[in-house]
């Protein structure tokens, strides 16, 4: 089969590799808009140690979020495989 | 009186050396391989052929020669321990994959050996625990980084391992990703014509040494790579991403790889052995592969591959280089990024 053809067939799998690839890039987005701006207080010891814990713990939670998307996503994308099954099983 | 060698002969030996002494080796070892009876059965295949396994074991031989020679041609101590650290990694993962094809492993075992393959780098402190992301520039995480740097490179050689189904699936993803890996170290940190810069002779010694497995494993295939193989290539995938600090460069080119083993591991909910799982695939009577469609058989790529109708082995692979080439684009595209913050 020719490369386009199956470039064709495989498009929502690239679709999820692109949703994965963007999102990782938006992450990277709001961990700079959001977390790299939280001011350290070089003053306090206890307190800095705490928002730099803050920090590596909400981007962790991002990835987090990150992660259980794209599990759902991949998760759809099989169920819609299994449906088309039942449909044609029901139909014949 | 020291000879220095430069950069460019540095990079063209450790080019072709292992290229060349993999071309010549894997025959003999093939014919070896089959006269002793160590063959697997290729199962997607009519006439059932028998491929001869182990082909990892001249991987280990061509990685762990050239990196002898490098030894031998780079002109200063720290770049010596560089190529000895990157050798004895790939090294202890090739070992742990050689054992597993020896007396098989326990699904939660060899992900537990595999992340003592990250021994060498961190008793070697030959790390930078900054790495750079894209918009963020550098990140210090010191402590996070020595917790994060075992599964960098248990992760890559797991999933690379993942994806060694077909006949040369793993070989040309792998090359796929190693020059998106090569031209994105260009983009990031320039150089290297005059300043020797190993993570290209690393890149190039893997290119070179899986273009020539490549040969003999694509289809029809007459060699595996067996564990040996898979695990020492992701492996040296992790320490080119360490040593070389093109950590998220790596990540975001192996994205194939790492949906597939997301797939599997998120699906069966755990570490399970290949032969442990409900099989995802099935031969059709015109010998293509299908699903089927089993809930319990576990998402992987494959199975996203061919759920609107069975596909030839060959068309599998096709579209695995597909999906690499572009998670490469996405991997230079990041590297662009990354290029824009430092």
């Amino acid at each position: 089969m020719r490369y386009y053809k199956i470039t064709n067939r495989i498009s929502k799998i690239i679709g999820l590799e692109a949703f994965v690839f963007a999102s990782f890039i938006g992450i990277c987005f709001l961990i700079n808009a959001l977390i790299v701006n939280i001011p350290a207080v070089p003053t306090k010891p206890g307190i800095n140690f705490l928002l730099a814990a803050l920090k590596v713990g909400l981007s962790f939670l991002f990835v987090g979020i990150w992660l259980v998307i794209w599990y759902i996503i991949t998760k759809r994308l099989m169920k819609t495989k299994k449906k088309t099954k039942s449909e044609k099983s029901s139909a014949s | 009186m020291v000879i220095s060698i430069p950069p460019i002969a540095i990079y063209i030996i450790t080019f072709f050396i292992p290229l060349i002494l993999t071309f010549i080796v894997l025959p003999f070892h093939i014919r070896f391989m089959l006269k002793k009876g160590i063959f697997g059965i290729d199962i997607h295949k009519e006439s059932k052929p028998k491929v001869a396994e182990m082909g990892g074991v001249i991987i280990l031989l061509s990685i762990i020669l050239t990196s002898i020679v490098g030894i031998l041609l780079v002109d200063n101590n720290v770049d010596r321990l560089k190529i000895g650290i990157f050798c004895i990694t790939v090294l202890i993962a090739g070992i742990i994959g050689l054992i597993d094809d020896l007396i098989r492993l326990s699904a939660l075992l060899k992900p537990l050996l595999l992340l003592l393959a990250s021994v060498p780098i961190i008793a070697s402190g030959m790390f930078s625990p900054e790495p750079v992301l894209p918009f963020v520039g550098k990140t210090r995480l010191t402590i996070v980084y020595y917790v994060l740097l075992p599964f960098i490179i248990a992760v890559p050689s797991n999933a690379v391992n993942m994806l060694d189904v077909f006949n040369g699936s793993m070989a040309l993803a792998t090359i796929l990703v190693l020059v998106a890996v090569f031209f994105a170290n260009m983009i990031i940190f320039r150089g290297g014509i005059e300043n020797l810069d190993l993570t290209y002779v690393f890149i190039l010694m893997m290119i070179a040494t899986l273009i020539a497995f490549w040969f003999f494993n694509r289809y029809p295939a007459k060699v595996f790579a067996g564990d040996t193989g898979s695990l020492a290539i992701g492996a040296s995938l992790g320490a080119i991403a360490v040593l070389g600090q093109l950590e998220v460069v790596v990540i975001i080119a192996m994205i194939p790889f790492i949906m597939n083993s997301f797939g599997i591991i998120s699906s069966v909910r755990g570490l399970m052995e290949r032969r442990e799982m409900v099989r995802p695939t099935k031969m059709t009577h015109d010998w293509k592969i299908q699903s089927t469609g089993d809930s319990k058989a576990p998402i992987t790529l494959v199975g996203l591959v061919i759920q609107k109708e069975p596909l030839h082995e060959k068309d599998i692979v096709k579209s695995f280089s597909i999906l690499t080439f572009i998670s490469g684009i996405f991997a230079l595209i990041t590297a662009v990024l990354i290029w824009l913050v430092i």
